[in-house]
C-alpha cells in the first residue's frame, strides 16, 4: 500500500504545479460566491415583502434552509459537472503522453495502487475547492440561524456526488486518447446521467424505474433536503467502486496491445 | 541464417550456466493480431555482462525489451531475470529491473530531485537509505548540479541523463536501455556511451540501438534481431569473422608498383590481391591470418616498396549487419 501514498503525494503535487488548478480553485468559488449571494439577496427581498405584506403564512416558508441553502448545494452540483472533468482529464492521459505510465507499469506497483492513489489525490483536491465554499455557510450561521445538520448532509451529498464523478473522470483519462477527449467523455456522459432523471418523469414501469435508479440527481437530493438515505449511499460506493474497477481494468489493457 | 552460439550449454553443465546467467529470454514470441513482432527469441545475458541488441527499426527490439521489463506479456515463451519468471514474479522482477524506455519517463514540471525522490519511492527503497541513493545516482549520471531544476528547462541530454537516473536510482540488477542514445547531439552521445559503459562495471546491462559504432564501442556481446528473429549472437570479433569467412589485408605503398600484384599472389597463404581504392593501395585477401601477413611485409620491405600502412580489414559491424539483416 506505499504505492498508494507515493502516488498520491504525486497527484498532489503535479495539482499546484500546474495553472489549471488554480483556474479552477478560482472558478468554483467566485462561482459558488457568485449563487450564494445571488440566493442570499433573493431570500432577504422575499423577507422583506413577506414582512410588509404581514403575512405569517408566508413567512413560515421563508427560511435560510429552503431558500439558500438547498438551492446552493444544487447549484454547486451543478458546477460539478464542469469541474470534475477538468480535475481529472489529465491523470492518466498525461503519463501516457510522457511516456511515464512505462514507468509506473514497470515499478513494484500494482495498477490498482495506480488508480487508487491518482483518485485520492484527486479527491484531496477537489475535497480542498469543496473545504473553501464553507465560508458561505458559515456568514449564513453569524448572521441567521441555519440548519446545521442540513448543511452537514448537503457537503456529504456534494462530496460523494463529486467522488463519483471523479471516479468516472479517472476512467475517461484512462480510456481517452488526450486531455480533451477525457473531459469531453465525462462532460458527456455525467450531463447523460443528469438529463435521465429528467426523462424518467414521464416513463412508467420497470424502464422508468431503472432510468430513476441511475439518475445522479434524485441520489443527491436526499442529502440536499437534509436526508442521509441508506440506498443512496450505496449508490454512490457502487458508482464509484465500479468505475475505479474498471480504470484499473483499462490500464492493464495498455500490456495488452 | 547463420547463428553463432556463443553460450550454448551442454545437459551437464547446465547448472553451471544457470548460476551466471541474469537474464535468459527462451522462445519469446509476440503477437499484435496477425502481425508476429518477436517469433522465437532466445538468448542469455550473463551476470555483469554488456549486451548490444540490435536491429534494424521494427525488428522487434523495443517489443523484446518491453517483455522482458515486465511491461507487457509475452504471447509465448518465457523470460528468467535472476531465475525468477518474469509473468509469475513479476512484483520481485521489476524490483531487479531498472529500465530506460526510448523517451525518458519523467515529469516535466517536477525537478531533477523530486523525479529522483519519486521514482525511489515507487521502487521501494528505504525511507534511510533513499537520500543517499538519490545523491549517488546524481552524481553518477552528473546531475548534482542541475539537481533542482525543473526537467522541463533541461535540454533532452539531461533529461536523458534524469531518465537514466531514475533507472539506476534503486541499484537494479538489470539495466534495460532501449535506444538510449537517440536525438542526442555528439557530445552528449558520446558521454551517454561512456557512462553506461561504466554502469556496466557494476550492472547487467541489455541496450538496444541501430547505431552500430554504439556497440563496438561500449557491449562485451551482440545479438542482431531482424524480422523478430535471432539472426546472430556472439561478440563482435565473432560475427565478423563469422560473415567476412576470409581475412583482408589491405597496404599503403609510397608508390604504385606493377611489380607488386604478381609478387604478392605468389605468397603462401595469399589467395587474391586487387589494387585498392587509392593508387599505392592493395587489398590482399589470405586464407591463414598471422603467417600470411608476416610474408606479406617481409616481400614488401625486401622489395623495397616503402611500407606506408598495413592494416587488418576485418569486416565492420556495419558489413555484418547489412549481410545479416539483408537475407
Amino acid at each position: 500500500m506505499g504505492g498508494v501514498l507515493t502516488i498520491f503525494q504525486k497527484e498532489w503535487r503535479q495539482y499546484f504545479l500546474s495553472p489549471v488548478a488554480y483556474v479552477i480553485l478560482v472558478v468554483f468559488i467566485a462561482l459558488s460566491g457568485f449563487f450564494f449571494f445571488d440566493m442570499f439577496s433573493y431570500f432577504v427581498q422575499t423577507q422583506a415583502m413577506s414582512q410588509a405584506q404581514m403575512n405569517p403564512a408566508m413567512a413560515d416558508q421563508i427560511n435560510v434552509n429552503d431558500m439558500v441553502l438547498t438551492p446552493l448545494f444544487h447549484n454547486l452540483s451543478v458546477l460539478l459537472l464542469l469541474i470534475v472533468p477538468v480535475v481529472t482529464m489529465r491523470l492518466y492521459t498525461e503519463e501516457r503522453r510522457n511516456g511515464t505510465d512505462e514507468m509506473l507499469l514497470t515499478s513494484p506497483v500494482s495498477e490498482w495502487a495506480i488508480i487508487l492513489g491518482k483518485y485520492l489525490g484527486a479527491l484531496a483536491f477537489y475535497a480542498l475547492s469543496l473545504a473553501l465554499t464553507i465560508q458561505f455557510p458559515l456568514l449564513l450561521a453569524k448572521y441567521g440561524h441555519p440548519d446545521i445538520g442540513k448543511v452537514l448532509t448537503g457537503y456529504l451529498g456534494l462530496f460523494l456526488m463529486g467522488s463519483a464523478f471523479l471516479a468516472f473522470g479517472l476512467f475517461t483519462s484512462a480510456a481517452a486518447g488526450s486531455q480533451i477527449q477525457a473531459a469531453l467523455w465525462s462532460f458527456a456522459v455525467l450531463l447523460g446521467l443528469w438529463i435521465v432523471g429528467w426523462l424518467a418523469e414521464g416513463v412508467t414501469g420497470t424502464a422508468g424505474d431503472v432510468m430513476r435508479y441511475i439518475a445522479m440527481l434524485p441520489h443527491f437530493d436526499s442529502f440536499a433536503g437534509g436526508e442521509i438515505v441508506l440506498q443512496d449511499l450505496v449508490y454512490f460506493a457502487t458508482f464509484i467502486a465500479f468505475f475505479l474497477f474498471v480504470a484499473t481494468r483499462v490500464v492493464e489493457s495498455a500490456r495488452w496491445r | 541464417m547463420s547463428h553463432v552460439e556463443a553460450d550454448t550449454p551442454s545437459p551437464t553443465t547446465t547448472t553451471e550456466t544457470n548460476a551466471r546467467t541474469m537474464v535468459e529470454v527462451r522462445e519469446l514470441v509476440k503477437s499484435y493480431g496477425d502481425f508476429d513482432a518477436v517469433r522465437g527469441v532466445s538468448f542469455k545475458v550473463r551476470r555483469g555482462e554488456v549486451l548490444g541488441f540490435l536491429g534494424p527499426n521494427g525488428a522487434g527490439k523495443t517489443t523484446t525489451m518491453r517483455i522482458i521489463t515486465g511491461f507487457m506479456p509475452a504471447t509465448g515463451g518465457t523470460v528468467l531475470v535472476d531465475g525468477l519468471d518474469v509473468l509469475n514474479d513479476n512484483m520481485k522482477v521489476r524490483e531487479k529491473i531498472g529500465y530506460l524506455p526510448e523517451n525518458p519517463p519523467i515529469y516535466l514540471e517536477f525537478t531533477v530531485r523530486e523525479n529522483l525522490d519519486f521514482v525511489a519511492k515507487l521502487k521501494k527503497i528505504p525511507r534511510s537509505e533513499r537520500a543517499g541513493r538519490i545523491e549517488y545516482a546524481m552524481e553518477r549520471c552528473g546531475l548534482t548540479h542541475v539537481a533542482d531544476r525543473i526537467c522541463e528547462h533541461l535540454s533532452k541530454g539531461y533529461r536523458q541523463r534524469v531518465g537514466l537516473a531514475c533507472a539506476i536510482v534503486h541499484e537494479p540488477e538489470v539495466l534495460v536501455l532501449d535506444e538510449p542514445t537517440i536525438g542526442l547531439d555528439p557530445v552528449q552521445i558520446q558521454e551517454i556511451r561512456a557512462l553506461i559503459k561504466d554502469l556496466g562495471k557494476q550492472h547487467t546491462v541489455i541496450l538496444s540501438t541501430h547505431i552500430l559504432p554504439e556497440v563496438v564501442m561500449t557491449c562485451d556481446r551482440v545479438v542482431i534481431i531482424h524480422r523478430g528473429t535471432v539472426a546472430a549472437d556472439g561478440t563482435v570479433d565473432e560475427l565478423s569473422r563469422q560473415v567476412g569467412g576470409k581475412q583482408r589485408i589491405s597496404v599503403r605503398l609510397e608508390e604504385p608498383n606493377d611489380q607488386v600484384i604478381p609478387r604478392l599472389k605468389k605468397l603462401d597463404g595469399v589467395e587474391d590481391v586487387v589494387p585498392g581504392p587509392y593508387p599505392g593501395r592493395y587489398q590482399i585477401t589470405v586464407s591463414e591470418g598471422a603467417a600470411a601477413a608476416n610474408e606479406i611485409s617481409l616481400e614488401i620491405l625486401n622489395a623495397g616498396w616503402g611500407l606506408l600502412e598495413m592494416t587488418d580489414d576485418a569486416p565492420s559491424l556495419e558489413e555484418v549487419f547489412v549481410q545479416l539483416t539483408s537475407m
